[in-house]
């Protein structure tokens, strides 16, 4: 019987390797088929919530769909595809040891703070000032992200837990920050003084607001993360301490240091997220300044897990149904809380989506 | 007692099959009379617990009957065992951990036609004679500890037990004081007319207590016996008697043939449970040299192989690897030692890439380089392998432990541990691997065997431990064992 089953067929290859072949097409037809599962139920639920809120439900999925990913909207989707995928890039890395880090909204709050501060400071350093404000911002989110591994490694806290509390206590300590020693005596609001002018990330493209960092981050974290999963041996060690505590122990790996330096990473990548909503979008620290970024990259994390084409399609995805969901907002007029509903939605989706796959 | 009274059950020509085609039970007769305590002595594997648990209603045979009262009967539940006076305690498993106590006694005196609260009132009187305090009844039994968890199992089963009462392992967590009072309790019930039939470990214990003894080898009766005077040194060769207490070190002497690799002294280890598992034992071994550890009740093999492995560390002792030694370690299952979710690829290189210093130049993984390993280790270990690149979970059991064990075997290792070698391996991978371990002595690598099986040293040249309980029973130096 076994040795029917190596006989090799016409073509060459052994059956055996085709059956496997046919196994791994079933499960791409498997994720096509909860990925539209998926956009069903995300599409039933907008409908819903347009019903509730008077407006046709077909005119609310046209606009956001229209937002999203209308010719027009593109660099708009993208300006907000880009931090969704740096942070998800280093959200991928501790997920990868199945380290949870869900406090990347406040590592970028306190990112976005660090690199508008030192922003201010660093006016007339040009384009050396660009980078030195990119990785403080970084060094902020690494700061914020630092205490929650440590906290888990020499404490054993529930990181899922002291991540999402520091997320508060960022958004407070930013409330308080903006109001108070960080404010504008210029403005109104709440919020910093501008940057210096030559600290800018000026628009590429007349019209657009597509600056070098997002494009930056598009070409090359896709192919980082890729090498870093499939080819390194750094990767190589987060998967086996992903895969439990049996095999890290077995291959005498000490989790403990590869937990702190895989929440760090993904701390500075969320506070280099920050940084550049600063420096390319809004030229200063204000509270709305996430927009969400650093929830909506936990599910697109988990869902792409270590594969480079499916975090760049879900960054951008979401990037567009995000986008969308503002247009629809000025258009239609569907509330505002429309937006925090999906997000969370969308994270739930990417939890069960996470247990059925086991 | 005696021989002319029919007896309660009669079980004839008992088979157990189990699923995977293994045979735990071939053909084993077993009489039951009123009054008497029946112990049932073998090897771990022997079948002891699969016969109580036929008997108990936990398992159906494969074939054969049992009669109570000479009258067929079919044991489809515990429960249809309990409604005819069979009660059992099975190491643990016995009562729901979910539950209370009380709402488990409550669940077992359905079965049994005894008023719950009489049951309770009963067990409470039990332990205050042994002296302990008060128990509550509303709390969980999976929140006791294990041994407060095995000692209410039995107590219950000696209760609720009408006619027998079958025990399976009953005095394995306790202390020795607690474990003598269980063994009086069991001699009163039985003076009162109930029948007991046990499975015991600890064998010095019931050797002197029995009234009938039968004796299970490889699922096969080979003995029925009225008193176990020597049944000792016939049936169970390798328990050597020494003090009783068996708190002896041994050193099996090696022939001097090469360089010291590794030396414990006087090494205790526990296991997670807190239960001995080797006490106070001594050994050392060389290059060239193949040690057996052989845990005769099974106990332990796990932990011990860790502790020399050095990824527990022992309770007590001293154990030394000479530095800068390169140490393999074959655990007996291929899980603990690899990603199944990776590559074939992958997990055959595991060692070799995890020993790459991580240098900014030399952090990526040569694809060429992991096909070229992979295909020689798949040559070398002769397994068949659907691609190289296809995860670890296409393997079938046994050709991916025989990845891990070629894998850890051809680092040239200074020190390699076996753990169950032969686990998961048939007959053919056994014999290439004992090749393999001949080999690799005789390339100067020390190897350390642990395993509850004998056998699986068969043909090998080794100096061997014997273990029970943690403690040594038996020393073998450079024994070629010919069976």
């Amino acid at each position: 019987m076994k040795r029917a089953r190596y006989r090799r067929s016409s073509s060459g290859e052994t059956i055996l390797l085709r059956s496997a072949r046919r196994i791994k097409s079933y499960n791409m037809l498997n994720n096509v088929f909860l990925t539209l599962l998926f956009l069903i139920i995300l599409t039933t639920i907008v409908g819903l919530l347009a019903l509730m809120t008077g407006a046709n439900p077909l005119d609310v999925l046209y606009w956001i769909l229209w937002g999203g990913f209308s010719p027009q909207q593109i660099p708009e989707t993208l300006l907000r595809a880009s931090p969704i995928l740096i942070i998800a890039s280093g959200l991928a890395v501790p997920y990868m040891a199945r380290v949870w880090n869900i406090g990347s909204e406040g590592q970028l709050i306190f990112g976005a703070l660090g690199a508008a501060w030192i922003g201010i400071h660093l006016s007339g350093w040009g384009s050396f000032g660009i980078l030195i404000a990119v990785l403080f911002g970084g060094l902020c989110g690494l700061i914020w992200a630092l205490i929650p591994g440590l906290l888990r490694v020499y404490r054993g806290s529930n990181e899922v837990l002291t991540t999402l509390m520091m997320n508060y206590i960022a958004i407070y300590m930013a409330s308080y920050l903006l109001n108070g020693p960080l404010k504008s005596r210029a403005s109104l609001f709440p919020e910093t003084d501008l940057v210096g002018r030559d600290l800018w990330l000026d628009p590429l493209f007349p019209g657009t607001r597509i600056h070098a960092g997002i494009l930056i981050s598009l070409a090359l974290l896709p192919l980082a993360i890729h090498i870093l999963f499939g080819r390194s041996l750094i990767g190589l060690r987060l998967r086996i301490i992903g895969a439990g505590e049996v095999q890290a122990r077995y291959f005498k790996l000490s989790p403990g240091l590869i937990v702190i330096l895989s929440m760090i990473f993904s701390g500075f990548m969320a506070g280099v997220a920050g940084s550049l909503e600063v420096l390319g979008v809004h030229h200063r620290a204000l509270p709305t300044i996430s927009q969400g970024y650093g929830y909506l990259a936990i599910p697109v994390a988990m869902i792409s897990g270590p594969s480079a084409p499916m975090l760049l399609i879900a960054s951008i995805g979401l990037g567009g149904v995000t986008n969308g969901v503002t247009v629809a907002q000025m258009i239609v007029g569907i509330p505002s809380g429309m937006m925090y509903i999906l997000q969370g939605f969308l994270l739930i989706m990417a939890l069960i989506i996470i247990k059925i796959r086991g | 007692m005696s021989e002319a009274k029919a007896p309660i059950i009669e079980a004839r020509d008992i088979w157990a099959i189990y699923p995977g085609g293994y045979t735990a039970l071939s053909g084993v007769d077993l009489s039951i009379y009123e009054g008497e305590i029946h112990v049932i002595l073998g090897e771990n594997g022997a079948g002891k617990t699969t016969l109580l648990k036929i008997l108990g209603g936990y398992m159906r045979p494969t074939a054969g009957e049992i009669r109570i009262d000479g009258k067929k009967v079919f044991l489809k539940s515990p429960r249809v065992a309990l409604e005819k006076g069979i009660s059992m305690a099975y190491q643990g498993s016995s009562l729901i951990g979910e539950l209370t106590i009380e709402e488990n006694i409550s669940i077992i005196s359905r079965s049994c036609r005894m008023d719950h609260r009489e049951i309770l009132k009963e067990v409470e009187n039990m332990l205050s004679r042994m002296g302990f305090r008060e128990i509550d009844p509303d709390v969980k039994v999976s929140s006791l500890a294990p041994s407060e968890r095995q000692l209410l199992e039995v107590l219950i089963a000696v209760i609720v037990g009408r006619r027998v009462i079958l025990l399976d392992e009953p005095t394995s967590l306790l202390s020795p004081e607690i474990s003598e009072e269980i063994l009086r309790i069991l001699r009163k019930v039985s003076m009162n007319g109930k029948a007991v039939v046990m499975t015991n470990h600890k064998i010095r214990e019931v050797i002197s207590f029995g009234d009938r003894f039968t004796i299970l080898k490889r699922g096969l009766k080979i003995a029925e016996l009225r008193s176990c005077g020597e049944c000792f040194e016939k049936f169970f060769p390798h328990d050597i008697h020494n003090d009783g207490q068996g708190s002896v070190a041994g050193i099996v002497d090696s022939s001097d043939n090469g360089e010291e690799i590794l030396r414990a002294k006087d090494l205790t280890i526990i296991d997670d449970r807190g239960i001995y598992v080797m006490r106070g034992v001594s050994f050392k071994v060389s290059r060239k040299e193949v040690m057996a550890i052989v845990s005769l009740d099974g106990r332990g093999v796990r932990e011990i192989a860790e502790t020399i492995y050095g990824i527990r560390s022992p309770l007590s002792g001293e154990i030394w690897v000479k530095p800068g030694s390169r140490i393999s370690y074959v655990p007996s299952d291929t899980e603990r030692a690899s990603v199944m979710s990776m590559s074939i690829a992958i997990n055959a290189s595991m060692r070799r890439l995890l020993e790459k210093r991580l240098r900014i130049g030399s952090m990526l993984i040569s694809h060429k380089d992991l096909r070229s390993y992979a295909e020689s280790l798949i040559k070398e270990s002769r397994i068949k392998v659907p691609s190289i690149w296809s995860s670890m979970r296409s393997l079938s059991g046994g050709n991916a432990r025989r990845l891990v064990i070629w894998r850890e075997a051809l680092r040239k290792p200074d020190l390699i541990v076996f753990e169950e070698p032969s686990a998961s391996l048939d007959i053919s991978s056994i014999e290439l691997l004992k090749e393999l371990i001949k080999d690799l002595a005789m390339r100067g690598s020390a190897v350390v065997i642990i395993t509850s099986d004998p056998e699986d040293l068969k043909g090998l040249r080794s100096g061997v431990f014997f273990l029970r309980e943690g403690a040594l029973v038996g020393l073998e130096k450079s024994q070629v064992q010919e069976i």
